[in-house]
């Protein structure tokens, strides 16, 4: 069985390391090829800054809440494993600002210890009225992505340097399930409207008195068009903007003014930080993340291909989740196309 | 970092330097200048092998979003059965005293380099005398009931720590700095000895593995030992000292805050000032012609 996944960042890794862990001794062989053009740590999934936490509100899609919480809960499990650190892994409280009341997030029940912010508290932020505190953890993916790497290629898994032009060019090289991990870029493989890029750009700073992350939430400017610094293991990660349709990955100096100021307002000690570096990169934005099974005929062949992509600013956040489900997925395939070698005795 | 035990001193006025205290610390990790504090705000855990008689202590109101650890939380410590969570603030004095030393500087203090040995050679030249000796008291007021209680710490180098944890006995805890985590600890009291002991470091390194296993993935870059000048209450009064002249000198002691100088400092140093202007009122200096 050749499987063929098409990009290397938290998703398509996740992916694999899914489909190794539930099918390698149920097929076999199993064999797994990663294709990608972008390895860590140049991927999308490298620059954000590593943050486990949804957008606040899941738009009416229950399945992407699960994913979420199944995320969460696994990388909590990780954390008591002597590799967490290796993985990127670690608890940090923080706050979540908002300018004007609003319910609860979709995430309240998953994190650790959420609670409303007093009245003292919300003294610390001029201009918010309304927030939140809980614990909850960071997935750093310059630590992550090598460690996956690494896992797959201990169990097989190869990979290759090489830009995926269409599914057909994997099927000729003899692949028959594709999982299409290609993330902002899907849609040279397949034409997608509904998928957009969301630039961001972010400023990393050495700012290590900051021990919490704090993001703002501003209804009417949008999910991260307003400011959030989140501290991570070395350097801490300032914020942010989300530009819909923008495919330019240059840092842009007019973006770096906005977001400094905004956020040296937010927190006054930041003007004494060292800058580091500008980052900018495209979350590929999609109205729901696109988790399916799609058989495509090709001349007489029929090729299996699992979409997973479109997880906008929380790929890392719900990428266990759906690397479980593409699995599934795949399980879903073998059966229909009885490529289960190993029988159940 | 501020915790707290119960001294025999009014709860009035212990609630009044721990409030004070912490206000005045808030208040700069607040500041667009408190990288150059050492003051940052820092958020944490005290877990319990056993649940505590008094699950919420006088000083929870004082600190941030004071609450009961949860069930999940409660997972990460199955050695321990129960805990509190809070935001409170750190002070971290290699900088923190650099910092207070410039202002005092700055307002026109002055410092002299010195080792006192008798109170009323000071009282010679001076209207006031404020005593902050710590264990010094010992010898210099003369006062018995000082004793040191010694703590060895880490310094550790696991910068993805940010969140204090400290065992409710105050034997183990991992404090988060501004570049390192402080490691401890050990309260022996009666132990003079300056001396960084191996048993010691084998013991904290020990315990906080298991409060943290992540630790593990880190690495020692310093130790340290300290002696707390400890005493069964700060003692924080005024007495009146005879000069061989027969001038009397007030002298403001402000000394033996245990464990808990930091946590105290400033609400103790706005009661010593005002023991100080009461003495000045009541026996103004003299004018030297």
């Amino acid at each position: 069985m050749r499987v063929a996944v098409i990009g290397a960042g938290v998703i398509g890794l996740s992916t694999a390391q899914s489909i190794y862990e539930q099918y390698h001794d149920k097929v076999s062989p199993l064999t797994i090829d990663v294709y990608a053009d972008r390895f860590t740590p140049l991927t999308t999934s490298d620059g954000a800054a590593g943050f486990w936490q949804p957008y606040l509100y899941d738009k009416g899609n229950p399945d992407e809440l699960k994913w979420n919480k199944e995320t969460f809960d696994y990388l909590l499990g990780c954390l008591r494993s002597s590799d967490a650190i290796k993985m990127g892994i670690f608890l940090q409280s923080g706050y979540n600002l908002c300018t004007e009341s609003a319910p609860d997030p979709s995430f309240r029940d998953i994190v650790l210890g959420f609670r409303q912010l007093s009245e003292r508290e919300l003294e610390m932020f001029p201009g918010y009225t309304h927030g939140w505190f809980n614990t909850a953890l960071m997935i750093e993916g310059k630590s992550y992505l090598p460690w996956l790497m690494e896992w797959l290629i201990q169990r097989g898994v190869k990979f290759h340097d090489r830009k995926i032009n269409s599914f057909e060019e994997l099927a000729d090289d003899g692949a028959q399930v594709i999982i299409n991990c290609s993330g902002v870029r899907s849609g040279d493989l397949q034409p997608d409207p509904e998928l957009l890029p969301g630039r961001g750009q972010i400023v990393k700073v050495d700012a290590p008195w900051i021990k919490h992350w704090i993001l703002t939430h501003n209804f009417s400017k949008g999910t991260y068009n307003s400011p959030y610094i989140i501290p991570g293991s070395r350097l801490v990660t300032v914020g942010g903007v989300f530009q819909l349709g923008n495919w330019s990955e240059m840092n842009s100096s007019g973006d770096h003014k906005k977001i400094w100021e905004e956020a040296c307002k937010l927190e006054p000690s930041l003007i004494h930080a060292r800058l580091v570096e500008d980052w900018s990169g495209l979350r590929p934005v999609r109205s729901k993340v696109r988790l399916e099974r799609e058989s495509i005929q090709s001349g007489p062949r029929t090729m299996e291909v699992i979409h997973n992509y479109g997880h906008g600013g929380f790929g890392l956040t719900i990428h266990r989740g759906c690397a479980e489900e593409a699995a599934r997925l795949f399980g879903e395939i073998l059966k229909l196309r009885r490529w289960e070698t190993k029988s159940n005795l | 970092m501020l915790f707290l035990y119960r001294y025999s001193i009014p709860l009035e006025r212990q609630r009044r330097w721990f409030k004070d205290s912490i206000d005045h610390l808030l208040a700069i990790a607040q500041s667009p200048i408190c990288a150059e504090t050492g003051v940052f705000l820092s958020s944490g855990c005290q877990v319990f092998k056993e649940v505590p008689v008094d699950t919420r202590p006088y000083w929870a109101e004082y600190v941030l979003g004071f609450r009961t650890l949860t069930d999940q939380e409660m997972k990460r410590f199955p050695h321990h059965k129960f805990g509190q969570a809070f935001t409170t603030v750190k002070c971290e004095c290699t900088t923190y005293l650099p910092w207070l030393q410039k202002r005092f500087l700055k307002a026109g203090g002055e410092i002299q380099q010195g080792k006192v040995s008798d109170l009323h050679h000071l009282a010679d030249t001076y209207d006031v005398i404020v005593n902050c000796s710590g264990l010094g008291a010992l010898s210099l007021a003369g006062d018995t009931a000082v004793y040191p209680v010694r703590g060895q710490i880490l310094k550790f180098h696991a910068p993805w720590v940010k969140n204090f944890i400290r065992d409710g006995d105050g034997l183990t805890y991992i404090y988060p700095g501004v570049n390192s985590l402080t490691l401890g600890g050990t309260r022996q009291a009666g132990n003079w000895s300056l001396e960084v002991s191996a048993a010691d470091r084998e013991g904290i390194l020990e315990r906080c593995f298991r409060l943290d296993p992540s630790l593990r993935s880190g690495q020692v870059v310093g130790e340290w030992v300290g002696l707390r000048p400890s005493r069964e209450n700060p003692r924080l009064e005024v007495e009146q000292l005879r000069t061989a002249g027969g001038r009397e000198v007030p002298v403001v002691h402000n000394y033996g805050h245990g464990g808990w100088g930091v946590t105290l400092a400033w609400g103790a140093a706005l009661d010593a000032l005002g023991l100080v202007r009461q003495a000045l009122y009541r026996h103004p200096p003299r004018a030297r012609l």
